[in-house]
């Protein structure tokens, strides 16, 4: 093989510098654009009556999203209330419990199998499930939905962490004669707070954006739901519902909430990635 | 097993030895319960799409995988055209996506500065984090237009005699619901592929470089070698999520029950089809065939999804990819 001059390998160097790096700002391009159209058409329809009005009827301007804003915090918060700890607890059984286990390993591919389900099928199921016996849409199923969305992938995460966390540590403290629950609550979990409360605010980052399975099972609702167990109304289904419609206001609105969703989710994915030090920001320099 | 350490000892211990008190058994137990609502719903999920499945399963039987037609004026129903707009849409969005964040992802991690890898890796997890509905919304206001005014005729005078160029120039369709997916999987792909290049040991990219390599010889040379199963690995994933992608493609693809050769007409995926029509079908029969729909989606996702996992343990990667 004839050997290239040096001039030769720098040139090819440079060309495939300036093509992966033009991907990369393929990528960051797609974020300006995205948040200069969010901005542009969503800014103007963040009014008062935007965050207090119920919806008005099509053609009527003064329409607001109050009851969708109300249900989406509601849906959110108690499905996080409810997962969370039980995706730690189902976690804390394959990492630390059944550790190193045939079991551990069981439990870690149905969670694999369930964060490759796509969400619309878990919306499914829950409609199947709690819709189709109640006879009608409720907040609850939402609720269920998204408590189902997040279970896996918080196991998932809590594992992944507690199994790479320090062994000496957990060793040393039952060495003292620490018992299992000390163990977990006051030495594991307490070393892996941080990274595990960054995974979590990415989990409820995640599902505030979930449409599809709020879809099939909490709908929608043009009034203020009066209980969980009506139909309620969300953001992001709103986003759907009156960005698919024809008139014009409602197609603002759409906007909004979605600037207004996408602000949310900007705010919690950074808190989370400056609370949690990800791994690659303590990559070693090269 | 993949973790080999020395922890059984503490079980055995705990099994054989140590007295269990009682706030360890209720630890146990809220452990054990939370394991089990994993697998109620999985076995959930299969049970109860075949039972609601069934009346479609039992008039259509295997035909419906092949058949073209969906009407539900006179409850004919078949799965092809959802499954053809399925595999079209995730097909593009993979040509398109896939080379795009393998090579964004070696810019980031081998080319650049650390400081711009950061501000990177930041863009990229935000764009990870932005929801569907939001991309979908971008894709109907934004996309849509420059489609229908810039790309289509473009491309249709490049290569119209193909037949894939051919028909009405309005911006919707397969194609532009391929793109749609192919933005929203290139941060996870990007993510994904940057995880398994930082596996490499430095110490081997340090000794190209002090061989005097180039960073591209060291990428193509060692990298790309030691990596491109794992790389394959993130692709087949990213290829999962396209095909379970459902609300950002029902906004662009037009949402027509027919299979056309052209990437302009409009079409159908098995997510749009049942973001569309589920909530409103009223008819018995027509709602069990959306449900079987749904099934055919879960076996067809998890399967690539299961496939690619599993091919990533074997080549020994942990599974922090997903």
């Amino acid at each position: 093989m004839k050997a290239k001059s040096l001039y030769q390998r720098r040139l090819v160097n440079f060309i495939m510098l300036s093509i992966t790096a033009g991907c990369a700002l393929f990528s960051f391009l797609v974020l300006v654009m995205l948040i200069i159209a969010l901005c542009k058409n969503g800014y103007p329809a963040l009014t008062k009556t935007f965050f207090t009005a119920l919806p008005a009827p099509p053609g009527v301007d003064e329409g607001g999203v109050s009851n969708a804003l109300q249900g989406s915090i509601k849906m959110i918060l108690f499905s996080a209330l409810i997962g969370v700890p039980t995706g730690i607890l189902a976690g804390l059984y394959i990492g630390e419990l059944a550790r190193n286990t045939r079991k551990a390993d069981f439990v870690l591919n149905a969670c694999g199998i369930l964060s490759g389900t796509p969400t619309i099928v878990t919306g499914l199921f829950v409609y199947t499930l709690i819709v189709i016996p109640s006879g009608h849409f409720s907040g609850f199923a939402g609720i269920t939905a998204l408590t189902l969305i997040i279970i896996p992938v918080t196991a998932r995460i809590t594992a992944e962490i507690l199994v790479q966390s320090s062994t000496a540590m957990r060793e040393a403290a039952f060495a003292l004669g620490a018992s299992q629950w000390n163990v977990t609550f006051f030495v594991l979990l307490r070393a892996v707070r941080s990274g595990l409360a960054s995974a979590i605010l990415l989990t409820i980052a995640r599902i505030s954006g979930e449409t599809a399975p709020l879809l099939f099972t909490a709908l929608n609702n043009n009034y203020e739901a009066d209980s969980l167990s009506q139909p309620t109304a969300s953001i992001t289904v709103t986003i759907f519902q009156y960005a698919l419609s024809p008139f014009a206001e409602r197609n603002d609105i759409a906007w909004g909430a979605a600037l207004l969703l996408t602000l949310f989710i900007l705010a919690v994915t950074l808190i989370a990635r400056y609370t949690g030090k990800p791994q690659y920001l303590s990559r070693p320099l090269r | 097993m993949r973790y080999k350490t020395v922890h059984t000892m503490n079980n055995l211990l705990t099994a054989h030895f140590r007295h269990l008190s009682t706030s360890e058994k209720i630890l146990r137990i809220l452990c054990i319960a939370s394991v089990f609502i994993i697998f109620f719903v999985i076995c959930g999920i299969i049970s109860s799409l075949l039972y609601y499945s069934a009346p479609a399963l039992k008039q259509f039987g295997l035909s419906f995988l092949f058949s073209r037609s969906w009407n539900p004026g006179t409850i004919q129903f078949g799965a092809l055209t959802s499954i053809y707009g399925t595999m079209a849409t995730t097909l593009i969005a993979s040509i398109i996506a896939l080379p795009i964040s393998i090579m964004a992802a070696l810019y980031i991690s081998e080319f650049s500065h650390p400081v711009i890898s950061r501000f990177f890796g930041t863009v990229i997890e935000i764009l990870s984090a932005i929801p569907s509905v939001i991309y979908g919304l971008w894709g109907l206001f934004v996309l849509v237009p420059v489609m229908s005014s810039l790309v289509q005729p473009l491309l249709q005078a490049l290569c119209g005699s193909l037949p894939f160029f051919k028909g009405a120039l309005n911006g919707l369709g397969i194609l532009t619901a391929g793109i749609i997916l192919a933005i929203m999987i290139i941060p996870f792909t990007i993510n994904a592929t940057r995880q398994i290049l930082d596996k490499v040991p430095s110490e081997i990219k340090d000794a190209s470089y002090s061989l005097g390599a180039t960073q591209w010889e060291t990428i193509h040379a060692l990298l790309l070698r030691f990596c491109s199963p794992g790389i394959l690995g993130t692709c087949l994933l990213g290829v999962s999520k396209a095909l379970g992608e459902a609300v950002a493609v029902a906004f662009v693809i037009g949402n027509k029950h027919i299979i056309s050769l052209s990437l302009f007409s409009s079409g159908n995926t098995i997510g749009s089809t049942l973001v569309n029509e589920f909530v409103e079908a009223p008819d018995k029969l027509h709602r069990s065939a959306l449900i079987e729909l749904g099934l055919v989606l879960f076996i067809i996702t998890v399967g690539v999804h299961t496939i690619a996992r599993l091919w990533l343990r074997k080549i020994n990667v942990v599974s922090g990819v997903e």
